[in-house]
This record gives C-alpha cells, sequence and structure tokens, in this order.
C-alpha cells in the first residue's frame, strides 16, 4: 500500500457504513481499500440493536443476502415503568420470516460479514490500520496517512463513526457537543434460544425488541432497551449525555444496567443469564439540525460520522441510514469516474442525492424529535401518572372500595396538569 | 456485579502507554469532576492522597464520553494504538 500507487477511494472505518460504500465501489470496478483501527471489522463497534431492512431492499439486497441477522423481530414494546410497576403497548404481529422488516444483528459478526462481501469484490479490507490524518493537497484531500505511511487516493470517504477525527480535522464540526449525543451501555448475556423463545412467545428466528421509558433511566431523558438474539439478549440504557451532571455521586452506569435487570418486569425474561461483554458506545441524537457539512472537495462522510442517525422516540433508526449513506456516496463517486473523483462537483452531487433521499429527509422531517424528547416530562410526569391511574383501576382497598374510572382520571389530570399534558401531547403529534 | 467484574469479561488488550491523558491544572480547577459520574467503564476516580483526578485507561471501552463531557476539554483522548484496547467479541 506504501508504493505510492494511487487508489480510486480510500474508506476509513469497516463499519457498516464505510463497507457498504467500499462494497458498491469494488462491485463496480473501483479500486478500494477500507482502513479500520480494530483487528478486524466489527471490533471497535457496538448496536443496540436493530437493522430496518425495507429502506435497504434496492440499495444493499445483495450485499445483505444471506447475512447474519439474529432474530426477526415480530413483537415491539413499549414499557412505561414505575417503581416496582409498569404498562406497556405492545404490538405482535406476523411480518414473518419472508417478508422481515427489520432484524436484531451483532455487530462483530455481522461488520465481518460485510467485509468478507467487500473482499469478494476485491475491496482490500485491513485490520489494524488507524488513520491519523488526512493528506491535503491542492485545496482538496487526496488521501490519509496511516502509522507514518502515505495512502493516496483520489477520494475518501470517512466512515469513522461518531467521534469522527476526521470531520473534525476538516473542519467539519467543531467538537462533538454534550447535548447531542446518547451515552449507550449494553451488556450481551446469554441465554439458550429455546428459552428466548418461550419466554417472548415467539418461534425460533424470531424476536422481540422493547423499550423502557421513566425510572429506569432515574427520570432522565433516554430510555432502556432489550432485542433478542439468537442465542442471547442485548440489554442496557441510552441516556442524553448533558443529562449526566443531574445524576447522583454514587450512580454509576454499570449501577443503572444492574438496577434495570433486576426490575420485576424484565428479571422474569433473562433469569439464569450469563453476562459475556459489557460495552458502551455514543450515539449522534442531535438529528437534522445537528447534521455537519457533508464533506469537503475529497472527503464525503457517511454514517454516524455524518450524524445520520435518527430517534424518534418509537424509532431508533442509525444502521439503515449508515449502509444508505454509504451506498449513495459510492453511487455519487461512480458519476463522476471518468472524471474527478475528489472535485467539488462530486462532493455536491453527493450531498444533493443525499440530502433527497429518505435518509436526510426522514431527518428533516423529524427535525422537532431531539427538542421534544428532551422533554423530561416524558420520562418523570407520565409514567409514573400512568402506572399510578392503573394500578388505582385494577385495586381494591381495605374498607372494600376501588376507585371509580372518573376520579382515577381526574387524579391523573391533576398530577400531569391538564394543559400541560395538551401541550405535550400536541408537540408529540406534530413528531 | 461490580464494573469491574463486567470489564474483566470483555476481549481486550491494554497498552502500557494510555491512550488518555488528563490536563492535570485543569482537573484541579474543576468543580464538576463530570467525567467520574460519566464513564461507563469507571475509570476516573480521585486519587486519596492528592485529590487528584486519575484515569486508569486499562478497560477502557473507547466510547469517548469523557472527552465530549469534559467542560475545560481537559482530556486528549485518541484511538489506542493498532492491536490494542477493546476487541467486542459480539458488539
Amino acid at each position: 500500500m506504501s508504493d505510492g500507487e494511487e487508489l480510486d477511494v480510500v474508506v476509513v472505518g469497516a463499519g457498516c457504513a464505510g463497507l457498504a460504500c467500499a462494497y458498491e465501489l469494488a462491485s463496480n470496478g473501483l479500486t478500494v481499500a477500507v482502513c479500520e483501527r480494530g483487528d478486524v471489522a466489527g471490533a471497535k463497534n457496538l448496536t443496540g440493536g436493530r437493522l430496518y431492512l425495507e429502506p435497504l431492499k434496492d440499495l444493499c439486497g445483495d450485499l445483505l443476502e444471506g447475512a447474519p441477522f439474529e432474530r426477526t423481530i415480530v413483537s415491539e414494546s413499549i414499557v412505561l415503568t414505575h417503581g416496582d410497576a409498569s404498562t406497556n403497548i405492545r404490538l405482535d404481529h406476523a411480518s414473518g420470516e419472508d417478508r422481515p422488516h427489520s432484524a436484531t444483528v451483532l455487530r462483530a459478526k455481522f461488520d465481518q460479514f460485510l467485509a468478507d462481501r467487500a473482499g469478494e469484490k476485491e475491496a482490500f479490507v485491513m485490520g489494524e490500520q488507524r488513520v491519523d490524518e488526512l493528506i491535503r493537497e491542492d485545496g482538496k484531500v487526496a488521501g490519509v496517512m496511516v502509522g507514518g505511511e502515505e495512502v493516496r487516493a483520489k477520494v475518501v470517504v470517512a466512515a469513522d463513526g461518531v467521534l469522527s477525527f476526521l470531520a473534525r480535522e476538516a473542519g467539519l464540526r467543531k467538537s462533538r457537543e454534550p447535548r447531542h449525543l446518547g451515552v449507550g451501555v449494553k451488556e450481551l448475556i446469554k441465554l439458550d434460544a429455546s428459552v428466548i423463545e418461550e419466554r417472548f412467545n415467539v418461534a425460533p428466528g424470531q424476536g422481540a425488541a422493547r423499550m423502557y421509558l421513566g425510572d429506569v433511566t432515574d427520570g432522565l431523558p433516554g430510555g432502556g432497551f432489550l432485542y433478542t438474539n439468537k442465542d442471547s439478549i442485548s440489554i442496557g440504557v441510552v441516556v442524553q449525555m448533558d443529562e449526566l451532571e443531574q445524576r447522583g455521586e454514587e450512580d454509576t452506569f454499570s449501577d443503572l444496567i444492574t438496577r434495570f435487570k433486576e426490575r420485576p418486569d424484565v428479571a422474569p425474561l433473562i433469569r439464569g443469564y450469563e453476562l459475556v461483554e459489557y460495552g458502551a458506545h455514543l450515539i449522534p441524537e442531535g438529528g437534522f439540525d445537528a447534521l455537519p457539512e457533508l464533506g469537503i472537495p475529497g472527503l464525503l462522510l457517511v454514517g454516524d460520522a455524518a450524524g445520520l442517525v435518527l430517534n424518534t422516540g418509537n424509532l431508533l433508526r442509525g444502521m439503515d441510514l449508515a449502509m444508505a449513506s454509504g451506498v449513495i456516496a459510492a453511487r455519487s463517486i461512480l458519476e463522476f469516474r471518468e472524471g474527478d473523483l475528489g472535485s467539488p462537483e462530486c462532493l455536491e452531487h453527493y450531498k444533493k442525492t443525499l440530502t433527497n433521499s429518505f435518509v436526510i429527509e426522514e431527518m428533516r422531517a423529524h427535525r422537532k424529535a431531539p427538542n421534544i424528547l428532551s422533554n423530561e416530562r416524558i420520562y418523570k410526569v407520565y409514567p409514573p401518572a400512568v402506572v399510578d391511574m392503573l394500578r388505582s383501576l385494577f385495586e381494591v382497598d381495605e374498607k372494600g372500595e376501588g376507585v371509580p374510572v372518573k376520579r382515577a382520571f381526574k387524579e391523573m389530570r391533576r398530577t400531569v396538569g391538564t394543559w400541560a399534558a395538551m401541550r405535550d401531547i400536541m408537540r408529540i403529534l406534530k413528531l | 456485579m461490580k464494573v469491574e467484574e463486567k470489564l474483566a469479561l470483555n476481549a481486550i488488550k491494554n497498552h502500557d502507554e494510555s491512550h488518555i491523558v488528563l490536563d492535570e491544572e485543569a482537573c484541579v480547577r474543576c468543580e464538576t469532576r463530570i467525567c467520574i459520574r460519566a464513564c461507563p467503564a469507571g475509570l476516573y476516580s480521585v486519587e486519596p492522597a492528592t485529590n487528584k483526578v486519575i484515569v486508569d485507561h486499562s478497560g477502557c471501552l473507547e466510547c469517548g464520553t469523557c472527552m465530549v463531557i469534559c467542560p475545560l476539554d481537559a482530556v486528549t483522548w485518541r484511538y489506542p494504538d493498532p492491536g490494542y484496547g477493546i476487541r467486542y467479541r459480539h458488539g
């Protein structure tokens, strides 16, 4: 790689954005190298998580053929927690094997699969290659420096994740702002496949996704999550970073997960588990209004590096946007294969296509979501109010009396504040 | 289960040299010491004898929270050298 020969494209980061990009480029005959700082693809990557498949049918259908999905999600639930009680909205659907709309993945396996597929198309995916800086020449990016060696390319794709030091070096982002980031902490716990299927009432190959709001995060913006994999469960919490200051001195993230796992509505689901991995990762949750410029001539940002994550409260999407952006960047580069891949025109083409694609369209449509989801009432006021209201409806006191429905509602209205609740509901409906 | 015990389950190769360097002068002035609560791996602590904030890089999950959240920009953080640091076996 150091013989001075110029590649068409160097992709920085073997995650799902970078590998989808490399696969598309290499399939169309360009010379591509992917520099990954970990030993292998996926070594530094973490997801909650699930991948939404429908948006990728056209863009990545071929690449995802035979991908190692853990389970197809057929059961969704949002759980409101308060103390030892909870209530939930749940949807069980039978989208099934033939038409899965989302599937759980584990990144070590999944990214390695993508790397192998890109390798089959003769992209060079190389581990232990940490990119330290950009090479700039004649007002554009002309390659990267890896361990003191020059790797020259006509265009560089920065798929270097949420911390993207390359975006920062290129001046595309000053620094990361805590209010635009979620801190996700996850445990991977082993459980037999048959046990998972029994406890979540799903068939082999099918799985469940659960989101928890309320005191799982001590009432701070964020939530708990649980996704079933083949023979393991991904369980964890996400908290908005700028809210961390409000947490108690002694209360660590690890304690938060431990308490979450001990909840009476969670513990029976995971009983007998074996913890095998503990991880943490940041999530760019600033949405449309926090998007950086998408590149400079010779450098295109994709995936988390470009801040392409959409959290609407009911959907949390990152990997599908990442893969889509990788393919869209590749197609823009391919448009200019006879000309200058590093030209400002190529960058403009990418910006325009991505902006007109579902990736940024959806983020724009939900641009108010980060603001609305920062509303502490969603986490602090509503879960207890709803749980307490339901609890009062299902209880009989020592005098032999139950609470009339009317009084239960009145009590809830008093706790949440009728007008404040109306305002919050109106805001959420605008999402 | 303590966070140290959880970290001990991970596949990780710690470098002798830390990839996290603190600006001690800034840390002395710091009132929040938010890094201690924010680090998901619990790597930050106060050295009792000196009351200084210290960080033990071994076990780092490479999330970058400390670097971003530090109000005084006192955390110099880079990716560990190739071949070192966390290697997620599942992710």
